[in-house]
Parts: structure tokens; sequence; C-alpha cells
């Protein structure tokens, strides 16, 4: 491989880039579908003593509570009591899909080859959004919502100090690292080309 | 690469800088260094900017960006940091890449504020968009060129090694 090759794949992802975020950012909400399915059966399943369900409109996820607006510091006496409910933006979490699917577009191979790869990355993705969004809502029920929610969510010291490396690695690391490691993993023969596999001279002996 | 040492770097690397004392000495001043150095170079077009600590800030709007953990380049950085110590390499070698990795980084980074800057004045839908989406994924981008260039410049720099033995 001559030495432009770098430059030339830099140059078709930046090429391809443009349009993969506008189709993703375009097709959103039916991508996050089962983003939203699999944060439903997380959540409702672990944490069944806290969200009862996770609804969706548009690119934003609702996560329905099972404590009374009654809880919140902001509830005055004689409100009525309702559900407490928030919202979080679950496509934070997903800008990897276009990002491997430009990668993927400036590989060289069939396009059948492209969709296959493209396919299996999207499912591969699906766990780091799911991952960001679960962590999103618990941080947000046990730091943001007051002293009573957090109070009835029952975590420990630990499994706070825990949920927070878990949110910062899901929002800082993961989403940023997951798609480069997968598109090398599907890319392996590419790869070695691109980044020629180093070993260190070996030292002659005597 | 040894995967293995990639991926313990990288949350060893991340868990210290979570850490509260390394927050203080380290991350926080970087950031504010961070701040000055786009607000000065903001200043060279521009004399409606000023800077607060982390916060670059239009005086006649009052609108400006906050540089907060996650737009500071840290992470991008860590993630070459371990990429480069998990490739077998001298260390000279090494820190030669993890010190032009991240003032590569850094360089684009400081764009990507300027960018947002001007993104959040003209329209606060476009600010998101870029600041959630489209940046993090250009500078992640960014981190694994510069990996590939200085993986590439180590082979050639052995193999002209092996070729003047």
């Amino acid at each position: 491989m001559t030495d432009t090759a770098p430059r030339k794949f830099l140059l078709w992802v930046l090429l391809w880039m443009p349009v993969t975020f506008v189709l993703w950012y375009w097709m959103a909400p039916i991508l996050l579908v089962p983003v939203q399915w699999l944060s439903e059966l997380v959540l409702t399943r672990f944490f069944d003593h806290a969200i009862k369900e996770v609804g969706q409109e548009g690119i934003y996820f609702d996560m329905v509570t099972i404590f009374g607006s009654d809880l919140l510091d902001s509830y005055q006496e004689g409100q009525p009591v309702g559900e407490v409910l928030f919202r979080l933006n679950a496509l934070k979490y997903g800008y990897g899909v276009p990002l491997i699917a430009a990668m993927i577009l400036a590989t060289p191979n069939p396009l059948k080859a492209k969709l296959l790869f493209f396919a299996v990355a999207f499912l591969l993705l699906l766990p780091v959004q799911v991952w960001g969004v679960c962590c999103e809502a618990l941080i947000t029920m046990v730091f943001k919502l007051g002293d009573a929610i957090h109070n009835q969510v029952r975590m420990t010291r630990f499994s706070r100090e825990v949920l927070a490396l878990c949110y910062q690695l899901g929002y800082l690391i993961f989403p940023a690292i997951m798609p480069i490691l997968i598109w090398a993993m599907m890319h392996k023969p590419f790869v070695r080309e691109l980044m020629p596999n180093h070993r260190p001279p070996e030292k002659p002996n005597g | 690469m040894r995967i293995t040492v990639f991926l313990f770097v990288l949350v060893l690397l991340f868990f210290l800088e979570l850490i509260g004392p390394v927050q203080k000495a380290l991350i926080l001043p970087l950031t504010r260094e961070l701040a000055e150095i786009t607000a000065m170079i903001l200043q060279f077009f521009d004399d409606t900017v000023s800077f607060q600590g982390v916060v670059i800030i239009n005086n006649q709007t009052r609108e400006g960006v906050s540089i907060q953990p996650g737009c500071n380049g840290v992470e991008a950085i860590i993630i070459l940091v371990a990429a480069i110590i998990a490739v077998p390499a001298s260390h000279l070698q090494k820190l030669a890449g993890i010190v032009i990795g991240s003032v590569a980084i850094q360089s684009l980074n400081i764009f990507r504020l300027i960018s947002l800057f001007y993104l959040v004045q003209w329209n606060r839908q476009w600010f998101e968009w870029a600041h959630l989406y489209l940046w993090q994924a250009l500078i992640i981008l960014d981190a694994l060129i510069v990996f590939v260039l200085w993986l590439r410049w180590l082979n050639r720099t052995e193999e002209r090694s092996v070729a003047s033995d």
C-alpha cells in the first residue's frame, strides 16, 4: 500500500460523513427503536423499583418512574400528585453509527460486504447506546431528582461511585472507541495494510 | 498492538482522569489553558471575545461556550496514549507519538471550540448537532489518523535503520 493510503482513506471517510450523518439523523427515530426496547428491558427488569416504562418520542426517551411527584424537592403542598417522568436525548450515544458507516463505505469492499458489515456493526453498537441510556437514567435519579428519590433508588455509596464511573465510560469512552474497534476487527486485512503490524527489529546475537 | 494492554491502559488512565486530585492538579488547569488559547486566537479577529476560567463568551451577545469534561480533548488523548503504549516501540518513539499526537488532537479541538463558539450564537440547534454528534466523531477520527501516521512513521524509521545496518 502506498503512503497516500491513509490520506485517501481519510478523504473518503470525510466525504461520506456528511451523507451518513444526515441519513442517520433523519432516520434516528427508527434507528433508536431497538435501543428503546433494550433500554426498557434492562431498566424495568433490573431497576423495577425505580423505572416502570421507557417511552420514545423522536430522539428522546421518556423515563417513567414509579415515584410520585410529591417526592420532588419542587413539590408544593396541595398540588396534584403525578408520576415523576424525565426525558433524555438518546442520540448522543449513537454517533458511532454514522461514523462506522462512513468508515465502512470508505474501505474498499464490494457493496454487499459493506452492507453486511454495517448491519453487524449496527447490532454491535446497540449495547453501547443502551449502556449510555441506562446509566444516564440512573444518574438522573440518583444525583439530579433530589434526596427523596435518591433514597428510594436504594444505592450504596460504593454503587453510586461505580455508577458515576460507568456513566462517564458510557458517555465519554465507549461511543468513541467502539466504532473504531469494531471497524478494525471487521477489516483486519485493510487495517494491516493501513497500519503495518509493527515489530521492533531483532537484536543481533553475540 | 496488544489489545489487553490497550484496554488496561485505557481504563486506568480514564479512571485516573476522574479522580479529584488529578482533576484539580491537571485536568482543570489544562482546560483553563485551552480556553485561554482558544480565546486568544479568537481575539485576533474578534474583539468582542473574552474568557473567564473555562468559559469563552461574546461580550455583546453574552452567548458563549463552557469547556466541560468531554470537550477538552482529554479522552481522545487518553485513547491515543493507550494505543501508542500498546505498540512495541522505544520509549522515545512512544513519547514522540504521544506529544505530537496530543498537539494534533488539541489543535483540532481548538478549531472545534472556535466553530462551536460561533455556532451557538448563530443557531442553537446546529450547535447541539455539531457539539453532541459531529465533532465527537471527528475528534476520535483525528486520534485514529494520528495513530495510523505514527505507526507508519515507526515502520519507516525501523526500515531505514535496518537498511543502514
